[in-house]
């Protein structure tokens, strides 16, 4: 069974852009434009992955990881979170960790390396 | 009464007398007949005659003795005997009629019949019958017969004779005769045997032999004859005699023996025969009469024997004769003294036909076939033929013209007829058709006359002699090359000529062995003592019988070619060696301009990061500038220097095909821009994803065709580079690669000189492209070793499109794999700065190397030579060390090598630092202990990243940002785009491009509307928005151009902003028009 991702991307382009690829790539992918339709996704689904854009409109990136991280549901808690980022506020990894994100995609965004960490973290 | 009873008394005394009387003569008369008849009997037994009594109902009722005995039955078997039984079939009804005519009244019938005896015995008899009559009726047939066998049979035999004498000379074959014979005998004479026997060579061959004993051998036939051959006369011979002449031996086989056996010896030609004839019956069935039938027959059958084989020898002697007269290609015709044709043979008739268009006829008078012709032809003829009537022959060739107006050669013999008594009636006429011949000998003549005019002016020299040399013919030329005469060099032998002796006895053996032999070279003296070099080719000939006893040879004066050629290969030898000390001395030159270059190139990079002010960095970005680029010459000096002399070798490894492409894009993408082209390139789908090439030089080959593109697209262009699989066997790839511009094109007469070294197409002082001229000449030469071809097509004015083809091998992931992990490093950590030895023979290289390590913050020992190398290594532990391959009295291998000999502990990786021209032998340091290779000069930025791939330590960052060129941005980097074609392909492409193109419209367009309404942080969040994404896709200029707004608006400088929305329009537009170009090109 195909594993299954959440996008969050207010931007159409890369938005489409990580759907496209990934979906090639055999994942089942749901794309929202901002954090608080994940959380609303979170609750009807099970997901085995969170891709989040850092600025976004609504509910930005930081705001929707720390609401995950404080849920009360495991498997919403347990998720894995890859943040996606120009990073304007260079942000470190470390600071990226403490809001409970497990890594991080730089924009622009390297294709290789998306589908790899994608990989990475829908495997284990 | 009485008296008439006396009367009567008397009467009947008289009458009782008379009785009495008449029984007494009655008495008298019985017994007289039964006398009569004892008498008559008695007389019938002794009479010769054979008499016979029947009954009408055909028994017999009587036969006399004489009748018996030639009929062979007894008294007894006669009674129940019926006439037929006596008479022989064919005569019976004869026989039957001459009775029924006696019974008609017809008295003394005369009668010739044939009985038939016990034994089948015929017996001719001539006789008479009567018949006794008894109250009108017949009661008994007497008959008389005569015996005239014999008469008969000689009356037979003499029948035989004619019918045998006759049928020998009548009958058509020797079987119908032999079988004819027997039928006579068998008929006239009741043979029943009868063989003919031929003796030839002692054996006996029986043309025919037909005997009623099947089983009976031809051996008694056999010995029989020779008894009879030997002594040479008929014979007849009994059962006894023939027991005894066939021999004992034979009889124990109880053969059935002929009672009585006839054989008469005949001759003919040079053979001997026996004719025999014999019965198993009666050894009375022949005799002598029967014998001198059979010698008649016998001399009959030789002579038609003698005859036949005559016949036969006349038969084949005149079927010789007649194949002689028709068979040859001769015409043979003969005439009578009125000129008439008498007789002539096939090709006569043809010929007539053939060359005259007329019929050859019998009885025709032979001058008209030749009315039409020239008289002086018809006289000559006329007169031949008068002469032989004369009695003289005569031979002549004679020629004519054919109706067809053909020339007809004749070769004539006549020849007269002379019969008994001298007469000659007839003339005989044999011609023949020369016409080939004498056209071949008038050709040969010619031909002869043409090949001694050859002969005689030929200026080389025609010889022959025999095996020992001796000269049997020279042509004149000899003269004039060797100045004497042909009539003196006859006879002599031509060794005696040669000055290059040694070598004649190989020529000799040379010659045998293969018959002939070319381009022998040898020495001659002249008759004034003057060597000359001559080029001889000789074979063996056959003489008229096919032996080779014979040397024919023609030879050339080549002292002055000789002479010549030396001179050639002198001047030849001096300009290549000029030529090599040339390319050495380029090579060398090169090669010792580097290090000084090294130095030059080290220090400005460690000047780039000293403080300069504005002008400085300015003139230090000059000097950095020549100096890249008189290595660049460098290097492609020393490349084609490598290539002329064989020594470029391509090294072979799996190479994915989009890598290569996309570096190229990547190393002049930039510099495309600057020179205002667009730069795209395509790679074909179907195209391997790894192949086995060698990248460097198919790089290097793409690299300098794009340059020369961009070079020479000094307007506004576009240079497409495409990469398609051309055909695709087992064994290979063969791949295109083209390199279109909008450039300013070239001549067409220009097109073949670019390729040649050294030759540039402008090559006026005030040269507008700079370059070596070689980049086309190495790629030319590249694509070659690569199995390729390059070639050009261009439009002036509107640009070039250069191509080239290369062979490549489809590489499988596995062996990448592979070759990628026996590339991966293995790195030392150290968390100190890293010791590193660094060896070399130079100061310069040495000073410039120690120099930019220290100050990235490792610690330098530097030595000067392998020897201390190996010694600074047995003192103090390093972490890597960078050893020079070109040091004198030990060099870097040998170094290495002893190094590892060594056996120290955790030795350091080493790094092998030579120059470029020897990066061809990498494979060879590697093999000899060397971990790593870095090419000379040494440049900084490669230097440092050795040390970072091989030591886990932090270098300090050299600033060298003065030389780094502010790189422009691209409007779309094909190269991002091409990460995404992997993914999804074209069309992946096209969709996301499309939809970043409405976004970024609206981003835009929102943009301009909130700036009226001063909403900076909403600009902001677009502006960060669209540079992620315009980065993301590769659109550069874009993206650029977002940072500067975000950048403004961080800053809070809001006053260009409007401007700047501006320009990203432009730029967006810019992106627009490009990106259309892109798809359509993919």
């Amino acid at each position: 069974m195909s594993k299954k991702i959440i996008i969050a991307e207010d931007s159409s382009v890369i938005q489409n852009l990580i759907r496209k690829i990934l979906s090639i790539q055999n994942y089942d992918i749901v794309s929202v434009k901002n954090g608080k339709d994940v959380l609303d996704k979170l609750h009807k689904d099970d997901f085995d992955l969170v891709l989040l854009d850092i600025n976004m409109p609504v509910m930005d990136g930081i705001e929707c990881a720390r609401q995950i991280r404080a849920h009360s549901k495991e498997s919403i808690k347990e998720i894995p979170i890859i943040a996606i980022s120009g990073n304007a506020k260079n942000y470190t990894m470390e600071d990226f960790k403490s809001m409970g994100i497990n890594d991080f995609l730089p924009k622009p965004l390297d294709y290789d390396q998306m589908v790899d960490m994608v990989l990475q973290y829908t495997q284990s | 009464m009485e008296v008439i009873n006396k009367d009567i008394q008397g009467l009947k005394d008289q009458i009782t007398l008379l009785k009495e009387k008449l029984q007494l003569k009655e008495a008298e008369y019985a017994e007289l007949l039964d006398k009569t008849s004892t008498q008559q009997k008695n007389l019938f037994n002794s009479s010769a005659d054979l008499i016979q009594i029947l009954s009408p109902d055909g028994s017999i009722r009587f036969v006399n003795q004489a009748w018996k005995y030639k009929l062979g039955y007894y008294e007894k078997e006669i009674t129940k005997l019926k006439f037929n039984d006596i008479i022989h079939p064919q005569k019976r009804k004869d026989s039957l009629k001459k009775l029924q005519e006696i019974t008609s009244g017809v008295e003394n019938q005369k009668i010739e019949t044939i009985l038939t005896g016990k034994y089948g015995r015929n017996i001719y008899v001539s006789g008479y019958i009567s018949c006794v009559f008894e109250n009108q009726k017949p009661v008994e047939y007497r008959c008389i017969f005569y015996d005239v066998t014999a008469r008969a049979r000689a009356e037979s035999a003499q029948g035989l004779y004619y019918i045998i004498a006759h049928n020998a000379h009548q009958q058509s074959s020797l079987d119908h005769l032999y079988k004819h014979i027997f039928n006579e005998l068998s008929s006239h004479l009741q043979v029943r045997n009868f063989s003919i026997a031929i003796k030839s060579e002692n054996e006996y061959q029986f043309p025919y032999r037909i005997c009623v004993n099947l089983s009976s051998p031809t051996l008694i036939d056999e010995k029989l004859s020779d008894y009879t051959l030997d002594r040479e006369k008929p014979l007849i011979v009994y059962q006894d005699g023939i027991r005894k002449i066939v021999g004992e031996n034979i009889l124990k086989e109880k053969l059935d023996l002929p009672k009585i056996w006839l054989g008469v010896p005949f001759s003919f030609d040079m053979y001997h025969g026996v004719m025999m004839m014999y019965s198993y019956q009666n050894q009375n069935t022949f005799n002598h009469k029967d014998l001198e039938l059979l010698d008649f027959i016998a001399e009959m059958v030789a002579l038609s024997l003698d005859r036949d084989s005559k016949k036969e020898k006349i038969k084949t002697q005149s079927a010789r004769l007649e194949a002689i007269f028709e068979s040859s290609s001769h015409q043979i015709w003969s005439i009578d003294r009125r000129f008439r044709l008498t007789s002539f043979n096939q090709n006569f008739e043809n010929s007539i036909v053939k060359h005259f268009n007329n019929q050859a006829k019998i009885g025709r008078e032979i001058t008209e076939y030749f009315r039409s012709h020239e008289k002086d032809f018809i006289r000559t003829w006329r007169q031949h033929y008068i002469d032989a009537f004369k009695g003289n022959s005569s031979n002549f060739q004679i020629q004519t013209q054919t109706l067809r107006k053909e020339t007809l050669w004749q070769e004539v013999f006549i020849n007269p007829i002379v019969k008994e008594g001298g007469v000659i009636e007839e003339v005989s006429i044999i011609a023949n058709d020369i016409t080939e011949k004498k056209q071949a000998q008038i050709s040969i003549k010619a031909s002869e006359e043409k090949f001694r005019n050859i002969f005689e002016s030929f200026q080389d020299i025609y010889f022959r002699c025999n095996l020992d040399g001796v000269i049997s013919m020279v042509s004149p030329s000899v003269t004039e090359v060797l100045g004497y005469h042909p009539k003196d060099l006859i006879g002599k032998r031509i060794d005696k000529y040669f000055t290059s002796k040694q070598s004649n006895q190989k020529l000799i053996k040379k010659l045998v062995q293969s018959r002939n032999v070319k381009n022998f070279q040898g020495s001659a003296k002249t008759n004034t003592k003057e060597e000359i070099d001559f080029l001889c080719n000789i074979r063996l000939i056959k003489n008229a019988w096919g032996i080779r006893d014979e040397i024919e040879g023609v030879a050339r004066d080549i002292t002055q070619l000789k002479k010549t050629n030396n001179q050639l290969k002198q001047a030849k030898e001096v300009a290549e060696r000029s030529l090599k000390i040339k390319e050495r001395f380029l090579a060398n030159m090169s090669h010792e301009i580097r290090t000084p270059m090294n130095g030059i190139i080290g220090m400005l990079d460690l000047l780039g990061a000293t403080t300069l002010n504005p002008e400085q960095s300015e003139y230090i970005r000059t000097i950095k500038k020549s100096s890249d680029t008189l290595l660049e010459i460098l290097n492609d000096i020393l490349d084609l220097s490598k290539i002329e002399a064989g020594k470029m070798k391509l090294r072979l490894k799996p190479v994915r095909l989009m890598d290569t492409f996309e570096k190229v894009y990547e190393l002049y993408s930039q510099a495309a821009q600057k020179n205002n082209t667009s730069l795209y390139y395509h790679v074909d789908d179907k195209i391997p994803e790894f192949v086995q090439t060698d990248e460097t030089r198919l790089l290097q080959v793409v690299s300098n065709l794009t340059s020369n593109a961009i070079k020479f697209s000094n307007k506004k262009g576009v240079i497409h580079i495409y990469i398609q699989l051309l055909k695709e066997s087992r064994r290979n790839c063969v791949f295109k690669v083209t390199v279109k511009d909008s450039g300013i094109g070239i001549q067409p007469q220009d097109q073949d000189k670019l390729f040649i070294s050294f030759n540039q197409l402008d090559s006026s002082n005030k040269k507008q492209y700079a370059g070596t001229g070689l980049g086309l000449a190495i790629s030319k030469e590249l694509v070659k070793s690569m199995g390729g071809e390059i070639g050009v097509v261009s439009t002036p004015g509107l640009g070039s499109t250069f191509w080239f083809t290369f062979k490549a091998k489809r590489s499988t992931e596995e062996i990448v794999s592979k070759e990628k992990s026996e590339t991966d490093l293995q790195k030392r950590f150290t968390d100190n700065a890293p010791s590193i030895l660094l060896v070399d023979d130079t100061d310069i290289n040495r000073n410039v190397a120690s120099q930019i390590l220290i100050k990235s913050g490792c610690e330098v020992v530097s030595v000067s030579s392998g020897f201390e190398a190996i010694e600074m290594i047995k003192q103090e532990q390093f972490d890597l060390i960078f050893m020079d391959i070109q040091m004198p009295e030990m060099d870097g291998v040998e170094t290495t090598s002893r190094i590892r000999e060594i056996g120290i502990n955790n030795l350091p990786p080493i790094i092998a630092m030579t120059a470029y021209s020897m990066e061809e032998d990498k494979d060879r340091f590697m093999n000899h202990g060397l971990d790593d290779y870095l090419a000379k000069p040494i440049k900084s930025a490669l230097l440092l990243d050795k040390v970072r791939q091989w030591t886990n330590f932090e270098l300090k960052v050299v600033d060298s940002s003065v030389f780094s060129e502010k790189a422009d941005e691209l409007v779309i980097n094909q190269n991002t785009l091409n990460q995404l074609h992997k993914f999804g392909g074209e069309e992946l492409i096209a969709s996301v491009l499309e939809d970043f193109r409405l976004e970024a419209q609206d981003q835009i367009e929102l943009s301009k509307t909130a700036l009226d309404s001063s909403d900076f942080e909403k600009i902001k969040i677009l502006m960060h928005t669209l540079k992620g994404n315009a980065g993301t896709l590769g659109i550069e200029k874009v993206s650029k151009q977002a940072t500067v707004v975000e950048k403004s608006l961080k800053e809070n400088k809001f006053d260009a902003l409007s401007d700047q929305l501006e320009f990203l329009q432009v730029l967006h537009q810019e992106f627009v028009d490009s990106y259309q170009n892109i798809l359509k090109n993919e």
